[in-house]
């Protein structure tokens, strides 16, 4: 299976051309806030840097958050218009559990570490079981002190990833703690396309796939207190 | 010679995500709004605090839907046309995001779309028989202008507001008069019952020789005057102050637009943008066309309000002279009408 | 905190100059005022010392306009938003905490606690027709050094 990746939930924009044991070809920069500008462009480029032409893609995966909206939104629009157009699956990957594939070894804590602004942080843990990805503590937004805590009360081998990793590890007296060198923190397409292939029997559907917002609305939340 | 070309128009730029096809630019095939398919039932319509959320997820059933409509696929489609500004950034990043994909991934070629044009040529749709030349006052929420459009891809413009928009003066007296958002049609609304020569509101830059408006110091007034009746804690007659101001407006629209129109000696006055569903501006512009014999054009309702149809039109004649966009496109939210 | 009177828009110009010849880069200036106070007008002139060559408009419409001058400016307008939530979906909080450009957001009192630290904030009052007091004040560093400049340069 042939997959176009697709990662812009962060500053870090990536596109990556995959098979399941061969990444063809990347891109990958730290771009400005939005990658409006540049993501056709970079997954036209990819392609060509792949020697592939789009009509032999099977499949476009997306990262799906949380991150910035924006990002994920430009991300998804690119992703579902190539996926309708081309006719192919369409994946959807959430953000920081793909950044986990970094680091898909046995025994150790893997903790993915997003900005969610105002001095908070998207986090999750993970643990590979037998190179499958297996969630530990779920998915939520808390300050960066929390998330330090939290990481150190663990008392275990863990290494820490994402934007954010650096600013939780600052103030740690390393010890069971490893932050990831950047560029093995950094999100990057190659790590979508590996999500895409490790549930690949999962395919979204593009009419209805959204990105993954995590801090809702308050409107939402209201909706569904009215109608419990 | 007619090629029979097959224009696909994308439209996020605000509420609304909208997607249509027209044929050789004035033959509308399908115009799908997102209001329109109940993706987001479970809110019960359009919940604004998530509005921005709603293209995401309308963008491809709303493209589909204009497709199927029209009775036709993807390859069929000669060229896409796309929003670009001017509009709310994450709004317009969505169909523009979208539109670039679907280029790359069809190779078709791209047009990029100032929405303010596009709100023009809506009329080229609802009126088969327009062609330029001819004058057009824009007003929208955001812009206030008017706009010698002499051909197809040859504009000036002649006038344009200093200050705020007249949408933005309708929003914020309504605003400030406690009327819900959006304010224009609720002020519509309300100035039916009230007398239009009730309070004389200042109509600025009246006389001085040019078509350019300016709505900050009306919108000023009529806070003053609120805020005065208050203080000497006097009774409002809000229906009197919606109509006094809507007159103001309409007033000095009317004038600047009549104006123009002799100026540059057309003899056909358009009328474009959200703003031109407001019955006492479309009223006024009719009423003092007709005395001067001038033919007066406005669009249908439903090509008034943001569509993509408009977008797919103007597209389609950029096109025709080589106007295209690459893949590098952005979003350009502050976007006007600058020639 | 420092109060200048105005009398002119030729008056208000040659403050704003002033602060965006000492602007750094990750600085947030909290326009507050009336309507009609002149915070577009503020925001204008700004952007001319940056050296930005499009058109600076009220974003009351469109939320937000991105301005590219020596460094991006991002110009917000908040007047027409009313939830929190609708600050993350415009992506509010990762422009104001970029460290690339300016922020400038007018009727930013709506959202007070929704600003970074050390914002610098800049009031406008309405003394007549022409006439304007703007005042500027704030914590931390990046205001005090800000309203020091200011200080020095007019007098």
């Amino acid at each position: 299976m042939l997959v176009l990746a697709l990662e812009t939930s962060s500053k870090v924009s990536s596109v990556a051309v995959a098979e399941e044991n061969r990444l063809l070809a990347e891109i990958t920069s730290e771009s400005k806030l939005t990658h409006s500008k540049t993501l056709v462009a970079h997954i036209e480029k990819v392609l060509d840097l792949a020697n592939k032409d789009k009509k032999e893609l099977d499949a476009v995966a997306v990262s799906l958050g949380p991150g910035s909206f924006t990002g994920l939104r430009i991300g998804l629009a690119a992703a579902k218009a190539i996926a309708y157009a081309l006719n192919i699956k369409i994946y959807g990957a959430p953000t920081l559990q793909s950044l986990a594939y970094h680091f898909a070894v046995p025994n150790l804590r893997v903790v993915s570490l997003m900005d969610a602004q105002k001095g908070m942080v998207y986090r999750e843990h993970y643990k590979f079981n037998g190179g499958k990805l297996q969630i530990i503590e779920p998915l939520s937004v808390v300050s960066v002190e929390e998330a330090r805590r939290e990481v150190l009360s663990k008392d275990e081998d863990a290494v820490l990833l994402g934007e954010k990793a650096a600013k939780v590890y600052e103030g740690i007296d390393k010890g069971k703690i490893f932050l990831a060198p950047f560029y093995e923190r950094m999100p990057r397409g190659a790590l979508i396309a590996r999500y895409a292939f490790q549930h690949f029997e999962n395919e979204d559907n593009l009419m209805t796939l959204e990105p993954l917002y995590v801090r809702r609305s308050e409107a939402e939340e209201l909706w569904e207190k009215r109608h419990g | 010679m007619k090629n029979k070309i097959v224009t696909l128009g994308i439209e996020s730029s605000c509420d609304e995500t909208a997607a249509a096809v027209v044929l050789d630019g004035r033959k509308l095939l399908s115009n799908i709004i997102s209001t329109q398919i109940p993706i987001h039932q479970k809110y019960g319509g359009v919940v604004p605090e998530i509005a921005s959320r709603k293209h995401i997820t309308s963008i491809m059933p709303v493209i589909d839907e204009a497709l199927c409509k029209a009775e036709i696929n993807l390859e069929h489609i000669d060229e896409i046309a796309v929003t670009y500004g001017p509009g709310l950034q994450g709004a317009l990043l969505v169909g523009l995001s979208a539109a670039k994909a679907l280029a790359f991934a069809t190779d078709k070629p791209l047009i990029g779309v100032n929405h303010l044009e596009g709100h023009i040529f809506a009329n080229f749709l609802s009126e088969p028989s327009l062609e330029p030349p001819f004058v057009s006052l824009v007003v929208s929420g955001g812009h206030t202008s008017l706009v010698e459009v002499e051909d197809y891809n040859k504009f000036s413009l002649m006038g344009e507001t200093r200050d705020d928009a007249a949408g933005e003066a309708f929003d914020k007296v309504a605003r400030v008069m406690g009327l819900p958002y959006p304010g224009g049609p609720e002020i519509d609304k309300l100035a039916k019952k009230g007398n239009p020569m009730a309070i004389d509101f200042p109509k600025a830059l009246r006389n001085n020789g040019d078509y350019d408006f300016s709505f900050s110091g009306l919108k000023s007034a009529v806070l003053n005057y609120l805020n005065q009746k208050k203080l000497k804690k006097e009774d409002v007659n809000k229906a009197d102050v919606a109509a006094s101001f809507q007159e103001a407006v309409v007033e000095i629209l009317t004038e600047k637009a009549m104006k123009a129109m002799e100026r540059r000696r057309m003899n056909t006055l358009v009328l474009a943008g959200g703003v031109a569903a407001n019955s006492a501006l479309g009223e006024r512009l009719k009423t003092e066309a007709k005395k001067r014999n001038y033919r007066y054009i406005s669009p249908t309702l439903n090509l008034c309000t943001d569509n993509a149809a408009m977008i797919a039109c103007r597209g389609y004649f950029q096109a025709r002279e080589g106007h295209y966009s690459d893949l590098y496109l952005n979003a350009e939210p502050g976007l006007s009408l600058v020639y | 905190m420092i109060s200048f009177t105005t009398n002119s828009e030729n008056e208000t110009e040659k403050i704003a100059a002033i602060v965006g010849k000492h602007i750094k880069r990750g600085t947030t200036l909290a326009l507050m005022g009336d309507l009609g106070a002149g915070k577009t007008l503020f925001t204008k002139h700004i952007a001319k010392t940056l050296e930005v060559k499009s058109e600076v408009t009220s974003p009351t419409f469109n939320l937000m306009n991105v301005y590219e001058g020596i460094c991006p400016i991002y110009h917000f307008d908040l007047y027409r938003l009313d939830n929190v939530s609708e600050l993350y979906d415009i992506g509010f909080y990762e422009y104001v905490e970029s460290d690339e450009g300016i922020s400038v957001i007018e009727w930013a009192d709506k959202f007070r606690s929704e600003l970074p630290v050390n914002t610098v904030n800049v009031n406008f009052e309405v003394l007549d027709e022409n006439s304007r007091r703007i005042s500027f004040s704030g914590k931390g560093e990046i205001a005090e050094d800000l309203i020091e400049m200011l200080g020095k340069g007019i007098d």
